[in-house]
């Protein structure tokens, strides 16, 4: 499909531009100075017209509390909810402008089927009946696991609901992935491992209780804007130190009061250094652990999942505190240093900073230590070094493991739409199994017991063939898978059906049959789910455009389409209040109990466990958390009751820079831009900041190279090639022998060039780290 | 017909005297931070040669210290 000029509809109206001028300039405002909050933006779209509605923004996993203000039926003004714990007012640019990505010029809005390599506009009836008729034909004939959904981390909550109980209560398949599968997937195996549960022990307010702030892979200025200047902020009123632990130079490295690099894949080394000289010292909190932890090892030289069907399956074996203070031998200072490239003295620092008992320390990451192939590993042990000094569950003491996506939490870890969960447990759990079975009212045999394909795997079916129909919502994996060729050419073969919903064309709408326009955000009612388990409700603001239809509403009617009408027996007007009565029923106790549909619409978020009308800041300790039992720590995730600090080594990455190609290439994203651009391209000030994907380059190499800002450079790995201009010495700056590109850009497809390999634990892909040639082009 | 949108920072301690400054010019608008000394300035001027007289006037201003333009449209 052609997509032309990335332009916003014309509405006419000076007022609609002042205000777009206007947050503009607030957002450039908050860039510059913390916590800058300005209450009047109304007056530039009329100071009595506008009425002002609460939702989550639609962007990034902070979740911030937005106040959209609505005029003449539009969407025409933003500004951050004072009343949002998260954001306390505070927004980013991403958030000021993100009502523009509603307007786009070329919005989908009729739903649209390929006929004989052309695209031909049809109703929603129609379309809706060809995705059943086809999903039912490609069933009858290959069987049920031949069909697969693959949703988001930003599907609202009742999206994911439907969608699992459609695919797994229904159709009687596993074949249910989301794409947080690429970027939560190992924070999952990481909580679940050490602690039994998923989701953080902590929340924001950890924020302002903290002394320490160590990042690790994490650059949060750009990546988690609001939050990073809530850090800023606390040291300005409290003195607390930030440390940023990365593999490149980053605008939160010069906002840090220290930044240190660490090689790729270093990481690993590095954590088990800090767990050597916390024990090594004696910093140990002997009675915690005693009390609240024990040792695990298990399987080491795990491989990366490089080939088809890669099976792989931990054992978990009991140690003592003995055999895991042997087992860190291997990591003395000195010997990490020369694995991880962290100098003895930063190490000891770090170490010290970590055991300084007067001093409450926060531990930050999201994308570094997850798209990693020993991405379990590398969660495991930063929980490991609190959980050697204690420092866990209480206020500012805070293991923190953030998401990227709006919902990533809410929709696909608390939903369960990976394929091997549930939207409680998981599907190899038969007490699980019959708990959706009664629930969605079907015999428990429906559920299949076994998990069929993880996102990498699931598209290497689609290649293969063993799926022949794929609905893809709400996500772009054209543009996000790694490898990206491999999965392109698989999805554009002779007999595979794709269905696409989605608000904007993609190079995914690109390989679509069919391509279904989605009621965008506050087109339609729905809850979103943040990092610090905080579910968020929006109701419908706008009517949404054309023929658009939510993703929710899409999935009923075709389900009923299908004949699977009474396990939707809602209306239109009912339906998610339905849906969040009955997926609560899911979580009911203390550990997980939620919030009513009437509380949600009330407030500005409210955060789980919710137990007799209160918040569950703190989890496993008594104080803070009414699951918890006794009157200190309970880690009653695991069956012990006890936290697990495991012994994991390092490994090399899969590949790693050799003579043919000596540059580590590493991805990801700019605060302008939401993931793929898709969205955010479609806002001028945005795309206009950045308009495309460019290549960091280390001064010394371009100079070496003759290369300067702009030039042409040439990138190719083992999968692929491309050429874009180079940026040296400008955001961001890689050490040598190491390259930085960012991954929102769809004409700049980076992702041809990453290597599908994943960790065996999460099966969650590497995207920071493979070997690249460059050269001037 | 620009719209355009500035960052006004003024000298320590004379916030209240821009912001009256700024209002008394046709086609502004101003939005004074809540809790830092930093006025967001929204210009709608009839145009550009009003757009430039505006600046030029500003440009002698004592009281302000540094001024950016964020954004610009022209409709
Ligand atoms: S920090 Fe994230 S949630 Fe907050 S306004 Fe920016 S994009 Fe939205």
């Amino acid at each position: 499909m052609e997509r032309k000029a990335y332009t916003v509809k014309d509405h006419s109206r000076r007022n609609f531009l002042k205000q777009l001028a206007a947050t503009s300039a607030i957002s450039a405002a908050t860039a510059m100075l913390p916590k800058v909050t300005f209450g009047g933006v109304e007056k530039f779209t009329g100071n009595d017209k506008l009425t002002w509605k609460k939702s989550p923004c639609r962007f990034c996993g902070v979740g911030c509390g937005l106040l959209i203000g609505l005029q003449n039926g539009k969407a025409v003004a933003v500004k951050g909810d004072p009343d949002s714990p998260v954001n306390k007012g505070l927004c980013c640019v991403k958030g000021y402008h993100s009502v523009m990505a509603l307007y786009g010029k070329d919005r989908l809005r009729k739903p649209l089927v390929k006929r004989n390599g052309k695209w031909v506009e049809v109703t929603m009836t129609e379309a809706l009946d060809l995705v059943a008729n086809k999903m039912k034909e490609t069933i009858d004939k290959h069987g049920k696991d031949a069909v697969a959904m693959y949703g988001s981390g930003q599907w609202t909550i009742p999206d994911g609901y439907v969608a699992s109980k459609f695919m797994k209560g229904g159709i009687g398949t596993n074949n249910l992935e989301a794409n947080a599968r690429l970027c939560m997937a190992s924070a999952v195996t990481g909580f679940m491992t050490s602690f039994g549960l998923d989701e953080p022990m902590g929340c924001y307010e950890d924020i302002d209780h903290a002394d320490v702030f160590v990042l690790w892979g994490n650059n949060m200025a750009e990546m988690h804007p609001v939050l990073f200047s809530r850090l800023l902020d606390q040291r300005l009123k409290r003195k607390s130190i930030i440390i940023d632990l990365g593999t490149r130079t980053t605008r939160t490295s010069l906002a840090a009061d220290k930044a240190i690099l660490f090689q790729p894949q270093g990481d690993l080394a590095l954590a088990n250094a800090i767990c050597y000289e916390i024990i090594n010292n004696g910093w140990v909190n002997r009675s915690f652990i005693e009390k609240h932890c024990v040792f695990k090892k298990g399987k080491t030289n795990i491989g990366y999942g490089l080939e088809d069907n890669f099976q792989f399956t931990d054992e978990p074996g009991d140690i003592s505190f003995n055999d895991f203070k042997n087992f860190l031998n291997d990591y003395a200072p000195a010997k990490a240093s020369a694995l991880c490239g962290v100098s003895v003295k930063d190490i000891k620092y770090l170490a010290q900073l970590y055991a300084d008992p007067n001093k409450k320390v926060m531990s930050l990451w999201c994308m570094g230590p997850n798209q990693h192939t020993r991405g379990t590993w590398i969660n495991n042990q930063i929980y490991n070094i609190h959980l050697l000094t204690g420092k866990i569950s209480t206020p500012g003491n805070s293991p923190f493991s953030l998401t990227g996506q709006p919902s990533a939490c809410g929709t696909v870890r608390e939903v369960g739409t990976l394929t091997h969960l549930l939207p409680h447990g998981t599907v190899t759990n038969e007490k699980d199994r019959k708990l959706a079975a009664e629930i969605w009212k079907v015999p428990v045999e429906k559920i299949p017991a076994k998990p069929t394909f993880h996102t990498v795997e699931m598209f290497r079916a689609l290649d293969r063939g063993e799926i022949k129909f794929m609905w893809i919502q709400v996500t772009n994996p054209m543009v996000s898978m790694p490898n990206l060729k491999r999965y392109r050419n698989g999805a554009l073969k002779e007999d595979r059906f794709i269905v696409v919903s989605d608000v904007y064309p993609t190079p995914t709408t690109d390989v679509a049959d069919v391509i279904l326009p989605s009621a965008m955000w506050i087109e339609r009612e729905g809850m979103f789910g943040n990092s610090e388990r905080r579910t968020q409700h929006f109701e419908k603001m706008i009517e949404p455009q054309g023929e658009c239809l939510s993703d929710t509403w899409q999935i009923i009617e075709v389900a009923k389409r299908m004949g699977y009408g009474n396990l939707f027996p809602w209306t239109k007007e009912n339906h998610i209040e339905e849906i969040w009565k009955e997926y609560t029923r899911f979580h009911h106790g203390p550990e997980h109990a939620m919030a009513s549909y009437q509380e949600l619409k009330a407030r500005p978020g409210i955060q789980w466990p919710y137990v007799n009308g209160k918040e569950t800041k703190w989890r496993y300790h008594a104080k803070y958390d009414p699951a918890a039992k006794g009157d200190s720590f309970d880690f009653y995730g695991k069956p012990d009751g006890k936290a697990w600090i495991w012994a994991r080594p390092f490994e090399p990455a899969p590949e790693v820079p050799d003579k043919e190609y000596p540059y580590w290439l590493c991805t990801g994203r700019v605060v302008e831009h939401w993931h793929t651009g898709s969205m955010t391209r479609r806002i001028p000030v945005l795309h206009q900041a950045v308009p495309h994907a460019y290549v960091e380059l280390n001064v010394q190499d371009a100079a070496n190279m003759n290369i300067r800002t702009g030039d042409k450079v040439k990138l190719v790995s083992r999968r692929g090639e491309l050429v874009l201009p180079a940026s040296v010495n400008e955001r961001g700056q890689p050490p040598r022998g190491q390259v930085f590109v960012p991954f929102f850009d769809e004409g700049l497809l980076i992702n041809e060039l990453t290597i599908d390999a994943f960790c065996p634990i999460s099966r969650e892909p590497e995207y920071k780290k493979c070997a690249v040639k460059v050269m001037k082009a | 017909m620009p719209v355009k949108s500035y960052l006004v920072f003024p000298i320590a301690g004379t916030v209240a005297q821009v912001i009256e400054k700024l209002q008394s010019f046709n086609h502004c608008e101003v939005l004074p931070a809540d809790n830092q000394e930093v006025i967001v300035l929204v210009t709608d001027s009839d145009s550009e040669k009003e757009d430039e007289q505006f600046l030029e006037a500003l440009k002698g201003d004592t009281t302000i210290q540094h001024i950016s333009l964020i954004s610009g449209f022209s409709t």
